[in-house]
């Protein structure tokens, strides 16, 4: 007489369990695209970057800009995503949720075990920002430019 | 000047980001090297069909909507011609009686319809708001880009000797 009951009971907990499982892979994924690019003071630039060019001469002051790394990841929302960035680098991202078209986000790059970026940061949906890490000592090495961008 | 370094200035040469004296210079090399000619002739090929499938972008818009929004717009503005006109030819009597009562009417009521005329500002594409910036760097610089909104986090690879 009781198992019926049971067993519905039980049927419809795991049903329940089930669904709310399923849900966070259906409607929570982020496209994030992570551009590593050399700047150096001279030189040609690669043709890909064209369009930004002026733009990033402005912002970082160096004159030539090569892509040395490209990595594209979709993102779920919560789960913390690295990416590896040149120079034994790696970017942490967590993307928290969307608020106004801007896409909420922590965004860690580290270089060892030192935090060189620990920032959360609000950045408009399929918006792009930068990140660089300039070599004090040798300023012919240039710049490494990180460019990140979201894209709900 | 010699090809290597008519090559490190190709690209600016290319977005007119070259001062006068240095733009020349590398005009007349070009004009000389049938190379240097030919590498600016292939980046300004690159730059055009940039600029073309941008232009293509814009011209498959749909601004259909913007129209018919300027047209009402306009209408409305007509309408508000159209009432200054007949106030002007009422007698003055009438007129400082509607003033009268304008103004009863706009001092007892609150100004709530101020509130929804003021309209958020588009943001820009790359807009950033940063709500924390922690960094173990030596060096941190904050840089933003007026146009697109563009920000950058600047650091240095060096530790600040903590």
């Amino acid at each position: 007489m009781t198992r019926r009951p049971l067993g519905a009971a039980f049927g419809s907990v795991l049903g329940f369990a089930t669904a709310l499982a399923a849900a966070p892979c259906t409607a929570t994924a982020l496209d994030v695209k992570v551009t590593s690019v050399r700047a150096f003071a001279s030189g040609p630039s690669d043709a890909q970057l064209i369009g930004l060019r002026p733009r990033l001469r402005r912002l970082v002051g160096y004159r030539s800009f090569r892509v040395v790394g490209e990595e594209s990841r979709r993102c779920t929302w919560g789960m913390r995503e690295s990416f590896t960035v040149p120079g034994g680098r790696v970017m942490y991202v967590v993307p928290k949720g969307m608020r106004e078209q801007a896409v909420v986000m922590q965004v860690k790059l580290l270089d060892g075990s030192r935090a060189l970026v620990d920032t959360d940061v609000r950045l408009q949906n399929r918006g792009v920002m930068l990140f660089g890490v300039d070599q004090q000592a040798k300023s012919s090495d240039g710049a490494l430019i990180i460019m990140l961008r979201a894209e709900d | 000047m010699t090809c290597d370094e008519a090559g490190e200035l190709l690209d600016a040469f290319i977005d007119g980001e070259l001062p006068g004296e240095q733009l020349l210079d590398v005009a007349r090399h070009a004009g000389g090297c049938a190379v240097c000619d030919a590498t600016v002739r292939k980046l300004s090929a690159v730059r055009h069909s940039l600029a073309g499938s941008l232009d293509a972008e814009a011209a498959s818009l749909d601004l259909a909507g913007v129209w018919s929004a300027v047209s009402s717009g306009m209408a409305r503005e007509d309408a508000r011609r159209t009432s200054i006109r007949r106030w002007r030819a009422a007698p003055a009597w009438a007129a400082g009686l509607a003033m009268a009562a304008g103004a009863m009417l706009w001092l007892s009521t609150p100004p709530a319809h101020e509130v929804q005329r003021v309209a958020a500002a588009r943001p820009r594409p790359n807009q950033t708001v940063i709500d924390r910036l922690d960094s173990d760097s030596a060096r941190l610089e904050l840089r933003r880009e007026r146009k697109y909104g563009t920000t950058l986090i600047m650091v240095s690879a060096e530790g600040d000797g903590q």
